[in-house]
């Protein structure tokens, strides 16, 4: 597990720490509520853009995404497609009246539009979904590198949390947007090097031209699909419409988000900054998914594990030596086959077809093989996963980039860690402060009180998820459980918010009542139905919001008055 | 309460485009354009 030297060491390093210790430097001196929570509403556009960016891609994305080109193609992009369109409503109707009102929770929103349990409800609701949701936002990557790089678990967890906890503490959201600005330009350089080095290793005459094609021989290179399919996840028609719902929901009214472009200065910068990523987010992932497509391109011509978590597939190993072994023979002369009509595949450019159907046979054989592995590890190691997507594109980081480099990308993988946890303790601690503690515990509180209510409440779900992210390896299925856990109030706080924008008549009592019943169909739903989680979002949206119009429509008819 | 946005948010103009209408329209037909030629990839690389 020699991976990283003393280059690599003294990279991740520096980078790390140059954060850190720019984000409490440039932010120091903050001494109110109004700085801590909303960083005096001074930020500009490119601020907001990049910082609501960094909120959303997580170390996970910059881990799962080329794993998820190198093994299903580049159709995940499609999840995509219903972002722009959120930003641009949520920009037209949500900015304007968050500013008007000086908010600092998307929450207090809810109790000037209907009243205080409505607020609590929302808050509750978030607190519980994103206090979790910020351990595994630790766990995902730090579970990786300690597999891959043999790091201390505890302790890669640790560093993670802690060096969050430091700059978000001391200088507030500001400080999450700074170090967020600087986090963002080292994950994307960090992205560009290893494309520009990962084309470099290819053979001399595979060209970019090349790389589409010969990902688009294996199926990989559909990147928008037109036809309807209710059961396939990724197509254009649920990529606009679902993916719309839940941008809609993540940056309309979850307040990691809504706090990263409450603190712009105006109107004006939100709302720029909204845009810069409705238009840079889609190129985004396209570029990462991209990479993943490089890293699939060069293992047809260079040779590459069978199973990508390598301690995983050495449990395998240990139990059916004879199969692995086997396995790994014929996998190596398949390769060979493969690359040999790759390569002719590309020479064979006016009459590619007898080539590409040599090219095709070669990669199904080969992916054949992969299934295998993924038996072999089943059967070997069933508590094991079974998915290796995650590892791929750190395998290729460790094994075949430089030294140096091999350092920047951790730094980029818990740049993308710290980004997103960080905007989530910040959330964590303001809607605690803000929508509980002052609000039902100290409302005569006075601003340094709240200040320091504030620290300390982010400290506490720092410690939350920290704790969290030590003792999540107990549990099974650790990160689709949170996903499922999120989806179980997603659409309920979402209704809330579309009753409260869209339907103005609407009162307080039937808003409220509405929601209890849509979260406790949902709950139901998740324990005696099949539905997949991802409807679980709809289903609460679509109960708040129906039953809120019926309750309203049907205290209207009882209050009117009787005739005879 | 009234969520209606002032005149003053109302006429809070971009710095390009004139308009945040006319902005929209950029967001949005950058998406239609990309949604064009990401299906003209998957068309010509298939």
């Amino acid at each position: 597990m020699g991976f990283v030297n003393v280059l690599d060491w003294a990279v991740l390093a520096v980078t790390l720490a140059t954060i850190v210790a720019y984000g409490v430097l440039k932010t120091r001196g903050v001494k109110t509520t109004a700085g801590f929570l909303k960083g005096d509403k001074d930020l500009r556009w490119p601020t907001i853009g990049l910082s609501v960016m960094a909120t959303q891609a997580s170390a996970i994305t910059f881990l799962s995404t080329p794993g998820q080109a190198y093994d299903d193609g580049m159709r995940f992009v499609q999840f995509y497609f219903g972002l722009p369109l959120a930003m641009v409503l949520i920009s037209a109707v949500a900015i304007p009246i968050y500013h008007r009102l000086q908010v600092f929770t998307a929450y207090e929103y809810l109790e000037r539009r209907f009243d205080v349990r409505v607020r609590v409800l929302g808050a509750l609701l978030f607190l519980v979904q994103r206090g979790l949701a910020a351990g595994i936002t630790i766990y995902a990557p730090a579970i990786v590198l300690s597999t891959l790089l043999g790091w201390r678990l505890d302790l890669t967890n640790l560093v993670i949390g802690i060096a969050v906890i430091i700059y978000t503490v001391s200088g507030g959201t500001k400080a999450v947007s700074q170090t967020q600005k600087q986090q963002m330009i080292v994950i994307m350089t960090g992205m560009v090097l290893a494309a520009v080095v990962l084309f470099m290793r290819l053979p001399e005459a595979v060209g970019l031209g090349d790389v589409a094609r010969i990902a688009g021989a294996t199926g990989r290179m559909e990147v928008v699909d037109f036809s309807f399919d209710f059961e396939d996840r990724y197509n254009f028609w649920s990529g606009l419409t679902g993916g719309f719902f839940l941008a809609l929901s993540y940056f309309g009214t979850d307040q990691s988000q809504v706090q990263r472009y409450l603190s712009g200065r105006s109107v004006t910068e939100m709302r720029l900054g909204l845009l810069f990523n409705g238009i840079a987010k889609i190129p985004m992932q396209f570029f990462i998914l991209g990479v993943g497509i490089l890293v699939f391109v060069l293992h047809v011509f260079e040779p590459a594990p069978a199973f990508f978590n390598e301690p995983a597939w050495a449990r395998a190993r240990a139990e059916s030596p004879v199969a692995v072994e086997g396995l790994e023979s014929e996998l190596a002369e398949v390769q060979a086959l493969r690359s040999r009509a790759a390569l002719a595949f590309v020479e064979a450019d006016g009459d590619p077809a007898g080539a590409r159907a040599d090219f095709e046979a070669a990669d199904a054989r080969y992916q054949g093989l992969r299934r295998n592995a993924r038996s072999l590890v089943a059967n070997s190691a069933p508590d094991a996963e079974t998915e290796d997507g995650d590892y791929v594109f750190i395998s290729v980081v460790v094994e075949l980039l430089p030294h140096g480099l091999i350092g920047l990308l951790i730094a980029v993988i818990l740049s993308a860690a710290m980004s997103s946890t960080a905007s989530e303790l910040s959330a964590l601690g303001s809607t605690t402060t803000i929508d509980l503690y002052r609000r039902l515990v100290n409302p005569s509180a006075d601003d340094a009180t709240t200040l320091l209510a504030s620290k300390a409440f982010t400290v506490f779900w720092g410690l939350v998820a920290l704790a969290f992210a030590t003792f999540a390896s107990l549990l099974d299925n650790l990160i689709e459980a949170v996903n499922i856990l999120g989806s179980l109030f997603y659409g309920t706080v979402l209704g809330l918010f579309i009753v409260g924008f869209g339907l103005r008549r609407i009162g307080p009592g039937p808003t409220f009542y509405a929601a209890l019943v849509g979260e406790a169909l949902v709950i139901a739903a998740f324990f005696f139905t099949e539905l997949g989680f991802l409807w679980f979002n709809v289903l609460g949206c679509g109960v708040t919001v129906g039953l809120a119009l019926v309750f309203h429509l049907a205290g209207r008819l009882s209050l009117r008055p009787t005739e005879g | 309460m009234s969520s209606e946005p002032s005149r003053e948010e109302r006429d809070d103009s971009p710095p390009i485009m004139g308009s945040w209408n006319g902005l929209y329209a950029v967001v949005l037909g950058f998406l239609f354009l990309q949604v064009l030629m990401y299906w003209a990839l998957s068309a010509w690389a298939s």
